[in-house]
């Protein structure tokens, strides 16, 4: 059976909604500067960034329409968003 | 981190490379840039790798670089815009700069996160690019 590639089935430029969920672990507005700083650094458009609590409080998500111009930006940008402290994942 | 003697609203560069320069020379009124041609370096290595033009006429270009200790920043306004390769191809009119130096991240990102909420902001922009000099660019960028 022949495995998904991601590389073969994105076509860049792409614009889609780019949904990050961290654990809280200090001031919910670290995680949303650390994240819009990601995107800025790697010069991604992006729209308004909306949020959402998870019941409990100890998970916020982040939902922002982002363009990402190509492959090499796209692959920078999971990486970078890894390395923010909380990530639990990143969509 | 800005003061008025960091704005400039009217850049002339009609190049990238013009633009960079021009800001580049904003900024060593900061006199916190050590080598500029070491500053210049790395900004102009960051747009080759990627531009810094994002969308809506904004550029932020940036760099971390041992040229500065700590970080520095300004802000230059460019009637009319200039391509800077932005996404969006729409032409850049609002430039800030920024320098930070390659140890320590949270000056720099606080700063990035806070301008580019401001420059989400339609009609923070639009005032912005209407400012009639340094202070008053200066006073509309910290309100």
């Amino acid at each position: 059976m022949r495995e998904f590639d991601s590389q073969e089935t994105i076509e860049f430029p792409v614009q889609y909604t780019l949904k990050v969920v961290f654990q809280v672990t200090g001031p919910e507005d670290r995680h949303e500067s650390g994240l819009i700083a990601v995107l800025t650094e790697l010069s991604v458009p992006f729209g308004t960034i909306s949020r959402r609590n998870s019941g409990a409080g100890r998970y916020i998500s982040y939902s922002v329409p982002v363009t990402v111009a190509g492959r090499e930006v796209y692959d920078r940008l999971y990486q970078r968003i890894k390395g923010l402290e909380g990530v639990k994942f990143a969509l | 981190m800005l003061s008025p003697d960091l704005m400039n609203v009217g850049l002339t560069g009609e190049t990238k490379e013009e633009i960079i320069n021009e800001l580049l020379d904003l900024l060593m009124k900061s006199g916190k840039i050590r080598d500029r041609a070491k500053a210049l370096q790395s900004l102009l290595e960051r747009e080759e790798r990627m531009s810094t033009g994002i969308q809506d006429g904004v550029a932020i270009p940036h760099a971390k670089t041992d040229a500065v200790t700590e970080m520095v920043a300004c802000v230059g306004l460019k009637p009319g815009g200039m391509d800077f390769q932005s996404l969006d191809g729409r032409p850049s009119q609002i430039f800030i700069m920024t320098l930070s130096p390659t140890s320590g991240s949270g000056p720099h990102v606080r700063f990035l996160a806070s301008v580019s909420r401001l420059l989400q902001d339609e009609a923070a922009r639009e005032a912005l690019i209407s400012s009639s000099g340094p202070e008053d660019l200066y006073r509309r960028m910290v309100q």
